[in-house]
């Protein structure tokens, strides 16, 4: 099985990396001026690098077969597809 | 990998024998054991079913009179035999929840996907033998908590199979209906883990522990019904198992999820149900048709027809499956705009199954037909289901939706759709396999029989009701007779009458009996059964009936597509995956 | 019941490409991590429509601790390290410190349901209960759900850790990936529940 230290940035680099991320998430709060919807996207943008640190990394998905990346991201495709299909009915009652 | 006693010549009378080879047959790792103990619960669930599917037609036939045989149960259920209001929307509820959760997922999912998948792709068991154990007893912990429901104060769910919200999220809408519908939640997540746990394993196995030569495109089609089934399933259940929790946190907790006077969305909930809940009917429908696909070369000495284009038709179908569940809610107050495409997508997935429907029936054409009963199960599954799928066409449409939802018309195409895959598939697989599961033959009259006397019945019963609900009957209506628009369909006309539909179910709920009777004598004196019946190509009739642990004696080598039957220029009209191929490979 | 008969990893063939080479345990593991994410998918997707068609419900939100939940963010990140260096030490057949850092997760897991405990229990002291509208009530199931997924971790790992102190503790070390990626999928899902529920 594949050793994560021998390629690639070392568990505590990207833990360094994830600690970033979650300061660099709260330090956006700061930024007063900034709409609801902006600092939204943001946080979410900031949240999924810090899952693909996570899935790639750490649960080693870049050294997995290609079907396993389908096998993980079809639910999120699906639960997208979901929440776009439910805007009309949920989100403007 | 062997856990329990060696006896295998013994097992064959497991089923019939108590005693010391009890623990090993309760705990057992096997798939094959453990296949059996789903065929188990669904077969007993379905008595259950069945009996609430007597009481549900009794009053629909003769509202207000005493049931025969349940003079004896206390109130509030019955009222000296008679059913009230309450008690026929329990009954509702129950049969719809019973018979889709615990007779149709463990029949076709547990028990033959469970029994047959690792033999067809050469695997000595499933890939997590002790988490298979663990999904059937959580299935019977389910079936449990689902049946003490029964004998709660005030009874059972009674918010129909589908539980809308909010008449499901609180108790006073429901007369009072407290912990029936509570147990009712817990019992269905109990079951969406069972089959989490069984789908884990048939993804796992089918992908990860095939024998060599067996690549995918030599799979039965069984296993690939079985594999897409296992995936809708995963994906879909996920938004019930959060709803689930969301209508318990309702019930229990004053929560806001679906409750509008809390600020709750009652539509949400059947957005979230019926996005579990289309993928859920091909979750059944596909090993149904999956059963059909292995039967039908066997008994036609044919190759099927399309195999790939049946593989990428499922696919389409499985992946289409997901967007097309508001054709469920057209009335329900969904936004309009989502009414077309909805109707488009819904249309549009029946191309799919057109497809597979027309690849069965090209794969008799030509062939030499044997009317053995599996087969006869498998042309009425068939038949029946036709009918079935071309009235869900007329459904699709939200135009003609909307006059025809909540009427028997549906109550007729649904059960055209679920009968043939669930108990006439289920059938044609337990005669086909029966042999090969427990080592003895039934009896070929006494199944033919049966298989009439069921196809008959059945559509005695469901036949009518498409024009009951045509006439303008609702469902789960307690009384018909309180409107005289419904009046006349009591007993006026010759075939369209409750009256006629309920005779004929009780002929269709008896004539089960001869099932019961060929399976037990065939148990305790039946024939000892060969290892090759039918001379079938597939892995399982390769090893003995029925199969030692392990399986095979040694691990198979695959050289051939799963359907060689009366190959050009062989002298047998079969030819096992197992055989050396020697000329070139298809 | 043998304890060999689970662990034994069952193979029978080659046919497959990667996939029958992958442990089992991964596989499965996967499908079982795809089904969670429909879960937790349907609640984070629920709970957005709802708070946009109810205005942002930032009243509501201004009772929740941010600050407690920043604080396990770390808790719950620096765990997911933890498992990871406890497999590479397993990689590397240092298996008292691979157990080593199983225990830091468990105990940094027992930390995050610590603080959860107390967060709950100061709203609840206020007054905020699921009962308290549609916000509460997203607001508990998504951390409460997240919550027992974080227990169940902590349980698989405390039985793991026994496991692998005993004799026959091989056959269980290849079980530490498994669960350890189903550690990091909880934790993903609160990388998203972080800022859904108490930053944005």
């Amino acid at each position: 099985m594949q050793d994560p230290a021998h390629s690639g940035p070392t568990p505590v680099t990207i833990w360094v990396w994830l600690l970033v991320l979650v300061v660099a998430g709260l330090v956006l709060l700061f930024f007063e001026e900034m709409s609801h919807t902006t600092i939204t996207i943001l946080l979410m943008a900031i949240a999924a690098v810090k899952a693909t640190l996570v899935l790639r990394h750490y649960m080693h998905l870049k050294a997995q077969p290609a079907m396993l990346y389908v096998i993980a991201f079809t639910p999120v495709l699906l639960a997208v597809v979901m929440a776009l299909i439910l805007i009309p009915d949920v989100a403007y009652r | 990998m062997s856990v329990h006693a060696p006896a295998h010549a013994a097992v064959a009378h497991e089923t019939a024998h108590a005693g010391s080879f009890w623990r090993s047959h309760v705990f057992s790792v096997d798939h094959k054991t453990i296949g059996k103990q789903y065929l188990g619960i669904g077969i007993g669930m379905a008595l259950v079913g069945g009996l609430l599917a007597y009481l549900i037609r009794w009053q629909l036939a003769w509202p207000g009179t005493p049931v025969p045989g349940f003079g004896w149960v206390p109130e509030p259920m019955f009222y000296e035999g008679i059913v009230p209001e309450t008690s026929y929307n329990a009954f509702v509820t129950m049969h719809g929840t019973i018979m889709v959760f615990f007779v149709a997922m463990p029949i076709l999912l547990g028990a033959f996907g469970n029994f047959l998948l690792p033999i067809m792709v050469g695997a000595p068991d499933m890939a997590f033998p002790r988490l298979n154990m663990m999904s059937v007893w959580t299935l019977g912990l389910a079936s449990l908590v689902m049946l003490s429901s029964f004998f709660v104060e005030n009874g059972p769910a009674s918010a129909g199979w589908t539980g809308y919200a909010p008449l499901s999220a609180d108790a006073t809408y429901t007369a009072d209906v407290y912990w029936g519908l509570n147990l009712w939640i817990i019992a269905l997540m109990l079951e969406f883990a069972s089959f989490l746990m069984g789908g884990v394993n048939f993804l796992t196995t089918a992908i990860n522990m095939r024998a060599p030569g067996m690549t995918l495109w030599r799979m039965p089609l069984l296993v690939w019904m079985q594999l897409v089934a296992a995936v809708l399933f995963m994906l879909s259940v996920g938004p019930l198992v959060a709803a689930a929790l969301m209508l318990l946190g309702d019930r229990t907790l004053g929560t806001a999820f679906f409750l509008p006077e809390r600020g709750g969305d009652a539509l949400l909930w059947q957005h979230l149900f019926w996005f579990f809940g289309h993928p859920e009917v091909y979750v059944i429908l596909l090993p149904g048709f999956g059963i059909v696909m292995e039967i039908m070369p066997v008994f036609a000495r044919k190759p099927f027809f399309g195999y790939r284009t049946v593989v990428w038709a499922t696919i389409a179908a499985g992946a289409l499956s997901f967007v097309v569940w508001a054709h469920h809610m057209f009335v329900s107050g969904i936004d309009p705009r989502l009414a077309n495409p909805f109707s488009v997508t819904t249309i549009l997935i029946s191309v799919p199954f057109s497809v597979m429907v027309g690849c069965m029936l090209l794969t008799l054409v030509g062939g030499s037909i044997e009317l053995a009963t599996p087969m006869l199960f498998a042309l009425g599954t068939l038949g029946t289901f036709l009918i079935g799928g071309v009235t869900g066409i007329y459904l699709g449409a939200a135009a003609l939706d909307m006059y025809m939802h909540d009427t028997y018309f549906v109550v007729a195409h649904f059960h055209y759709t679920l009968f043939p895959s669930v108990i006439l598939g289920g059938l044609a697989g337990l005669y086909f396999w029966f042999p090969k599961m427990f080592g003895r033959t039934l009896n070929e009259p006494l199944g033919k029989l049966h298989f009439w006397l069921t196809f008959f019945s059945f559509n005695a019963v469901f036949i009518p009701l498409f024009f009951v609900g045509l006439a303008g009957h609702m469902r789960r209506l307690y009384d018909p007779t309180q409107y005289d628009l419904l009046e006349p369909l009591m007993d006026t006309f010759p075939f369209v009458s409750h009256a006629f539909v309920t005779k004929a179910a009780i002929v269709l709920i008896v004539s089960q009996v001869l099932l019961l009777v060929n399976v037990v004598w065939s148990l305790l004196a039946g024939e000892h059964a060969a290892d090759n019946p039918w001379k079938a190509n597939t892995l399982e009739w390769a090893t003995s009936s029925p199969p030692p642990h392990g399986n095979f004696a040694t691990l198979p080598n695959v050289y051939r597509d799963p359907y060689e039957y009366t190959p050009p220029g062989s002298k047998d009209d079969w030819l096992p995956q197992t055989a050396p191929a020697a000329g070139a490979a298809r | 019941m043998s304890a060999a008969a689970a662990s034994e990893p069952l193979r029978s063939g080659v046919e497959g490409g990667e996939f029958a080479r992958m442990p089992l345990g991964r596989a499965g593991m996967w499908w079982f991590l795809a089904s969670e994410v429909m879960v937790f998918g349907t609640l984070i997707a629920t709970y957005s429509l709802n708070r946009v068609a109810a205005g942002g419900w930032d009243a509501e939100r201004a009772h929740v601790n941010a600050r407690i939940a920043a604080f396990n963010t770390f808790v719950l990140l620096t765990s997911s390290l933890t498992v990871v260096l406890s497999l590479q030490a397993a990689h590397e057949g240092l298996r008292a410190r691979a157990r080593r850092f199983l225990l830091l997760t468990v105990l940094l897991g027992c930390v995050f349901l610590g603080m959860k405990s107390l967060e709950y229990g100061t709203e609840i002291a206020h007054g905020y209960t699921p009962a308290s509208g549609p916000f509460w009530s997203y607001y508990y199931l998504m951390t409460g759900l997240h919550g027992l997924h974080v227990l169940g971790g902590i349980v698989a790992n405390v039985l793991l850790w026994i496991g692998l102190g005993r004799p026959g503790a091989e056959r269980l070390e290849p079980r530490i990936e498994f669960l350890g990626l189903y550690w990091h999928f909880v934790d993903v899902v609160w990388i998203f529940l972080f800022p859904l529920l108490y930053l944005s």
